[in-house]
């Protein structure tokens, strides 16, 4: 029976007859497989596959769930652009969401689906922008490529593929409703035709598997390393999924046997082989698809009611899911197909399928005898794996495990493993459990001080293990919710090459902290922002090879990911050493797309402009790629991470490189911390600040701790350390007097710094939780934990906590840099103004010998930084138009200081290099590489305006300019 | 009965006060609360409420009305806001109290000034007012660097 299969006439069933033909390529490799291919070949993926197979679990559900509710947005955004064409709130919304859902494709690897978005992202692009005006021809276009981009989606769905359809008609009318257009498409055009043009590709290849396969070419080992660890995960997924498939096979088999007419039955019986088919063709188990292929055409046949069901037919199909569930065994315990030849099963079923057929197979083997012909089937397994089989341990292993207990029951237990290694579980319980396990934990803690007051030995031996069993379990809870950074990196290394592959050039990618622990709903919200990080860097950030080489840096670029936890937060710092960003560029693209004004550009730093490519509908990149520049991505990173209470900040220097730093809260993270008490409170310092821990008794605190200028420094090993008290610092009474000194050392940032407490208790690990709204305007603490005893400890923000008090040295605060006239530099810290506004000149007007302006209600008093700081009164100062002011508010009082021009707003640790006698300023400091006047904004004010500051007893140390 | 309406009542001084109903997670007596430094006046401090961390806020401070004795504890009164879960701490809580629409009035003029701001309206009931607090802006505290 083995043998009829090389003449069997019946066999090229591969007419494809429903939607399963999607896997026409796939199906061809079947026919090939028919002669005993080596068996190793089988499970090597294609690139794609792997890429596939990995999301199919996930990745793929969360993205269908995702593009349906956006294609529901989008249905709706259109008609109401329809009925409101000039709506560019619309439009950038309806962008943004091609935009996602390109984006997500082309990560999966849907290809077709990416190139429909790609041409229609084109078309809304120039919509946008003005290029191209909104008419009822090209609604229909994007309304049918909405209706192509769900009928795509429920194909992924439901057979996890894009499906059959061609869409080229489509995107050629999309190509050309945006070409009619003309001249500036040029650079936009060719892309798009390519893209076109990669609907003929089969599904699922692409530029990525393109380039893929050169890969594999020039350098084959290290991807193929990257594959197994990658197939090891999708095989699994896929076998758990296989085997619920095959359980709901067996019982709606049997029950169609019984009631042979139901549709409803034969359909799901359908669908689900066409699942298992469909996964066994992209991770590349041609064996298992070509058997699920035959047995699908058999059940396509009976649903269309040209065949009925007879025993045979059920037996064959009863025998078919046996035959699958035996391969499923061997690739879960030895990683490959088996060498079976199951082509007298595919046989027989292949004749089933006509009714000639039917009565030959009966006639040959009447019906009590099909189950034998299913033994049949299954015996030669065993021989040929005998064959096969090089490590007699393993065949061995291999015997026992499946050989012997073949209908043994407890087979499935032992084959289940791995479908039960894994369940799903929704993150509500899991927060729900945390909860009860943190009370379970106080409840343990309470019995524990009072299990130490009791003598009975048994209650106390009881507590013991309550104790233990408690620890372990908290443990295991929070180990439920928190994972390392690490999960979601490790697809980046291949998604960086595949980029770099795809735009032609060299990146090394580095990564650090990969352990960097958080929470899971965090790292699933990071992960898209990065992702698209990642891509910008990579298409815009690092130059191509010849470039770099030109301006003498290493041809390999270097995209560095950092992750660590810093002052309550985690830290991600996405660098790299690419050209940078031009803030003279962004301003000029910034003003022709009117993202901002004239005037505001005039204002704007070197990092405000840059933080511009934050903004909705920005690019800086004239040539659209499928990789990025679309100017969606930016402020779709912002607004996602600021979703989860993070912030994203940007910092670039042309020809060196960018640094994007993206601070997330860890609300639910777990950070080791040092409990310290001052005033009858603990208080929580994060490890991560401290430095060291002093404690001087009376003597050695009346020697070492001294009194400079009036601050007091501790010296410790020759450095001058400033001291803190954190009792004067939180103004709450010192509870212990005594000589005694705890001190601290601490560093925030670059500086160091004492803080002294009045006592040092034990390290312990604590669980971050966010202040509420109403405590978060306070600098000095970052949240707050839960402590053993059930009391709750406030969390240090040591950051915060040096900027209070004003810690020599190390005060990384944000200046506003200003001029007075052509060249000099001022800054005023930046928590000192209120608000940076212009007046009119013709808006000022005079009261007495002041200057004011009717400001908010009130009339505000200016003062001419220039005349106070006896400066002079500069000429042009008379004939601008327009003046500059800084805002100071105090006593809710304001006056206006009036600056020549605002230059950029920094964030420094201020070194004060030289102490001045100049009336109005504090010191000299270094910032930007300038020498920079620190400007005494109290004296300025008071020295133009006594009575400002109501409660100032000082006298005036600056005379009136 | 469309427009009847429920309220979570509770006692400051011999003021009713209301919340909606729909608004309060739950009422619980006085726990021991955390003092938070440098917190403005009106925040009493932190409760650990079963692993979460809330904000209690001193409902008579926060109404400009004189502390209660010392010897007298007040009680909780939950409340879901849309800066997440804010604990007001009262005088004593009174019943859930249904009244209907045609007895509201605007806050009159008799209603101490300072009340003015945090009270929406008014309810005749049995002869009392049951002044309806504007929870949201009730909770509204911010501990800006701008408050130093």
């Amino acid at each position: 029976m083995n043998d009829s299969d090389k003449e069997d006439p019946v066999a090229p069933d591969l007419t494809p007859d429903d939607e399963g033909s999607a896997q026409e390529d796939g199906i061809g490799e079947v026919v090939d497989s028919d002669k005993e291919e080596p068996v190793a070949p089988d499970l090597t993926p294609d690139d794609n596959g792997s890429e596939l197979g990995d999301g199919m679990g996930e990745i793929v559900n969360e993205f269908l769930v995702e593009s349906y509710e956006d294609l529901d947005q989008l249905d709706q955004d259109l008609i109401g652009l329809e009925q409101n064409p000039g709506d560019i709130n619309i439009l950038s919304s309806i962008f943004r969401t091609i935009h996602t859902i390109k984006g997500a494709c082309g990560f999966i690897g849907f290809s077709k689906l990416e190139s429909v978005a790609h041409i229609g992202g084109n078309l809304l692009g120039k919509l946008r922008d003005g290029e191209l005006t909104l008419t009822t021809s090209r609604t229909s276009a994007l309304l049918a490529m909405v209706d192509a981009i769900r009928q795509m989606l429920s194909c992924i769905e439901n057979d996890q593929n894009e499906g059959t359809a061609d869409y080229s008609d489509l995107v050629e009318t999309l190509a050309q409703l945006q070409a009619d257009y003309g001249k500036s498409n040029a650079p936009a055009e060719p892309i798009d035709v390519e893209a076109g043009k990669n609907e003929s590709a089969p599904a699922f290849s692409g530029l990525k598997t393109e380039s893929a396969s050169e890969t594999h070419q020039t350098e084959p080992v290290q991807p193929s390393a990257e594959i197994d660890e990658d197939m090891e995960l999708i095989v699994n997924m896929f076998l758990v999924e296989s085997y619920e498939n095959l359980d709901r096979l067996d019982k709606d088999l049997v029950e169609l046997e019984q009631d042979s007419g139901n549709t409803e039955t034969l359909s799901r019986i359908f669908r689900t082989i066409h699942t298992i088919k469909g996964s066994c063709g992209f991770i590349g188990l041609h064996k298992l698809e070509r058997v699920a292929h035959v047995g699908e055409n058999l059940l396509g046949k009976l649903r269309d009611g040209e065949l009925v069901l007879n025993p045979s037919r059920t037996n064959a199909l009863l025998a078919m899911v046996d035959a699958i569930r035996q391969m499923l065994n061997c690739i879960e315990s030895k990683r490959n197909e088996d060498g079976v030849d199951y082509s007298s099963l595919v046989n027989t079923l292949g004749k089933l399928l006509t009714d000639e057929g039917s009565a030959q197979v009966a006639a040959s083997a009447p019906a009590p005898a099909e189950e034998k012909k299913a033994e049949k089937v299954f015996v030669p397994v065993e021989e040929k794996i005998d064959r096969r089989q090089a490590n007699p341990v393993e065949e061995a292993g291999y015997v026992a495990r499946h050989g012997d207990k073949r209908f043994d029951a407890d087979r499935r237990k032992e084959t289940r493993e791995i479908v039960d290694s894994s369940i799903r579980v929704e993150v509500d319980i899991l927060d729900r459990l945390m909860n009860l396990v943190d009370e379970l934990v106080l409840a343990r803690n309470q019995i524990l001080q009072y299990a130490t007051a009791q003598s009975d030995s048994t209650f106390t031996a009881t507590s013991r293990h309550l104790n233990l069993v408690a620890t372990e379990l908290q443990e295991g809870i929070m180990k439920t919710r928190i994972q390392p950074i690490g999960n979601i990196w490790s697809k980046f290394p291949r998604v960086v090459r595949d980029l770099s592959m795809a735009v032609g050039k060299k990146i090394r990618l580095e990564m650090e902290g990969n352990d960097t622990e958080l929470d899971k709903t965090l790292i699933e919200a990071i992960k898209d922002p990065l992702m698209h990080i990642i891509r910008n860097s990579c298409d815009h950030g690092i130059e191509s090879p010849e470039k770099r080489a030109a301006s003498g840096k290493d041809e390999v670029g270097v995209l560095l990911l950092r992750a660590f936890h810093e002052g309550g937060q985690v830290n991600i710092e996405i660098i790299d050493d690419g050209g940078g960003i031009d803030p003279e560029k962004i301003k000029n693209i910034a003003l022709s797309k009117n993202v901002i004004t004239q005037e505001q550009a005039e204002r704007m730093g070197g990092r405000e402009l840059v933080n511009l490519i934050f903004t909705p509908g920005f690019s800086t990149v004239e040539k659209v790629t499928n990789v990025s520049g679309r100017g969606v991505g930016m402020d779709v990173v912002r607004t996602s991470i600021e979703k989860i209470g993070g912030s994203v900040d940007i910092q670039s220097i042309p020809g060196k490189g960018t640094t994007l730093r993206v601070k997330i809260p860890l609300t639910l993270a777990i950070i080791p911390a040092l409990i310290i008490t001052t005033a009858g409170e603990r208080y929580a310092i994060p490890q991560v600040n401290l430095l060291e821990l002093v404690c001087l008794d009376g003597e050695q605190a009346k020697t070492s701790i001294k009194l400079v200028q009036g601050a007091p420094v501790y010296r410790l090993r020759g450095n001058l350390l400033p001291l803190v008290f954190l009792n004067d610092e939180l103004q709450v009474a010192k509870e212990v007097e005594s000589d005694a000194v705890n001190i601290v050392i601490l560093h925030a940032g670059d500086c160091q710094f004492g803080l002294v407490v009045e006592g040092i208790s034990d390290t312990e690990e604590i669980l971050v939780k966010p202040l509420g709204k109403q405590l978060k305007g306070i600098p000095v603490f970052s949240g707050a934990t839960i402590m053993g005893d059930g009391k709750l400890a406030l969390i240090l923000d040591v950051m915060g906590l040096a900027q209070k008090a004003q810690v020599i040295g190390g005060d990384r605060q944000a200046l506003l840099i200003f001029a007075l006239e052509q060249d000099d530099r001022m800054a005023i810290p930046l928590s000192e103004v209120a608000r940076l506004e212009q007046f009119k000149r013709s808006d000022m007007e005079r009261s007495g010998e002041q200057d004011v302006v009717r400001y908010r209600g009130g009339i505000m008093p200016l003062i001419y930084l220039r005349n106070v700081l006896n400066m002079g009164v500069a000429q042009e100062d008379s004939v601008k138009e327009v003046v500059q002011a800084v805002v100071f508010t105090k006593n809710d009082r304001s006056v206006g200081m009036i600056v020549e021009r605002i230059i950029d707003i920094v964030e420094e640790v201020i070194t004060v290099k030289c102490e001045t006698n100049r009336p109005g300023v504090l010191g000299t400091i270094v910032v930007q590489d300038r020498v920079t006047d620190l400007l005494d904004v109290e004296n300025v004010v008071r020295a133009a305006d006594p009575s400002f500051l109501i409660d100032a007893k000082d006298v005036a140390l600056v005379e009136e300019g | 009965m469309a427009d009847q309406k429920q309220f979570c009542t509770f006692y400051l001084d011999n003021h009713i006060f209301g919340v909606k109903v729909e608004q309060v997670q739950k009422v619980f007596r006085y726990q021991e609360v955390t003092k938070v430094p440098l917190a403005p006046p009106v925040v009493r401090g932190l409760i650990n409420l079963r692993g979460q961390i809330i904000t209690a806020i001193d409902l008579r401070r926060r109404l400009g009305m004189a502390p209660q004795p010392e010897d007298k504890l007040p009680m909780n009164v939950l409340l879901r806001t849309e800066d997440g879960v804010v604990s007001l701490l009262v005088d004593e809580i009174g019943d859930v109290l249904e009244v209907s629409e045609e007895g509201y009035e605007r806050s009159p003029e008799t209603i101490p000034q300072e009340f003015r701001e945090l009270v929406l309206g008014v309810y005749k009931v049995q002869c009392k007012l049951l002044l309806i607090l504007d929870s949201e802006k009730a909770v509204n505290v911010n501990a800006g660097i701008l408050a130093t």
